[in-house]
């Protein structure tokens, strides 16, 4: 059913530049793809909105081109997650001339204590764990889909996974101790 | 979610992550700036501005005006050319559930219904055909709504009028468009005149 509502409003959206297909195509994806952009950005999240707004825009250019192999849902997530990488390697190389990461005042909003913790401690994990754990245990791809993502192979997709359960293990252990 | 082993995969941590919300709501003003940011690039289309009660009024006014002088300049010009007196039919084109996307794009279906207009129905059966706009109103009363979305899959897609000598010709020239190959439906219906 939702395949077919993203194939009207997708074929609307192609055929006229049609806004109001647009725009329900927006309200249906954004919320899921805005939390993504916030997770993976971990510190870097005052960037989310810049990133959302790119994602669009790329995905509006590209949509004449998507072949459906996937959901409409995973393909724009896609494309959030290369937008969302851009701007994390473009944070790092301004952390590593001006040396102090910017401050941030935006994260994922959490229910309970339990999920507080969770939250932040993705994003205390390293950029590529953060990634990974993100992508398969939140989102639940697959490491043959994550690396096509990112560009790596599978196996250190794998290994990078276990590194991040393994650091959110000790973060917890620290918490609690 | 992922089937892959998950060895590692505790227990707390799988608790967590089932409870961990997977939607956020934008903030506001989000989608005006990607739709602004959009129509500067000239991605998207401005929005169809809602016509008023009176706009409608006056358009459905003028319409009828038109039609009533047409029927009385037949009548005094007699039947120089066919009518709709000779018998006619509407074609309605929806693309309903089991519409298949996947095989072509929408130019190309217009593309493709434009060239069997011209090729099948001809000078002989082809009166007027268009492609419809997926955006539209819904009147109810007085009452002006956009027509939502998501009610757009089972909104016609496009129609026809063609001359047919009977309901078997209609039928029989309804079957050739391409429309139905892609798995939409064709409603053949009847005009009678008036």
């Amino acid at each position: 059913m939702k395949t077919r509502d993203d194939r009207l409003l997708v074929a609307a959206f192609l055929a006229d530049r049609d806004q109001a297909a647009f725009r329900a195509l927006f309200q249906r994806h954004t919320p899921a793809m805005y939390l993504l952009v916030l997770r993976l950005l971990g510190r870097s999240g005052r960037h989310a909105e810049d990133v959302v707004q790119e994602t669009w825009i790329r995905a509006a250019s590209a949509l004449g081109s998507f072949s459906w192999r996937s959901s409409l849902r995973t393909w724009l997530l896609g494309i959030a997650v290369n937008c969302s990488r851009e701007v994390l390697r473009a944070a790092s190389r301004d952390v590593a001339s001006a040396g102090t990461p910017a401050a941030d005042p935006v994260s994922p909003p959490s229910q309970g204590p339990e999920r507080i913790d969770l939250e932040r401690a993705i994003r205390e994990l390293p950029d590529g764990y953060r990634e990974v754990f993100i992508l398969h245990d939140v989102e639940g791809l697959t490491h043959e889909e994550i690396g096509g993502q990112l560009g790596i192979d599978a196996g250190t997709s794998k290994s990078q996974l276990s590194r991040a359960r393994r650091a959110l293990r000790a973060y917890w252990a620290g918490g609690e101790s | 979610m992922s089937t892959e082993a998950d060895d590692d995969l505790d227990e707390r941590l799988q608790r967590e992550l089932a409870r961990l919300p997977r939607e956020l709501a934008p903030p506001q003003g989000l989608e005006a700036r990607v739709v602004t940011a959009l129509r500067e690039r000239g991605r998207l289309a401005a929005a169809h501005p809602r016509p008023s009660v009176w706009r409608l009024g006056g358009a459905i006014a003028a319409s009828l005006a038109l039609l009533v002088a047409g029927f009385w300049l037949g009548r005094q010009g007699g039947h120089r050319g066919r009518s709709l007196a000779v018998p006619s039919y509407l074609l309605i084109l929806r693309e309903g559930a089991d519409f298949n996307r996947e095989r072509l794009t929408d130019a190309r279906m217009t593309s493709e219904t434009a060239a069997w207009a011209r090729r099948q129905l001809g000078v002989r059966h082809f009166v007027i055909g268009e492609k419809l706009d997926m955006e539209g109103w819904v009147l109810k009363s007085t009452r002006v709504a956009s027509m939502p979305p998501m009610d757009l899959r089972d909104a016609p897609d496009g129609f026809f009028v063609i001359f047919a000598s009977s309901d078997q010709e209609a039928l029989a020239l309804a079957r050739t468009c391409p429309f139905l190959r892609y798995g939409g439906r064709i409603e053949v219906r009847r005009i009678h005149p008036t």
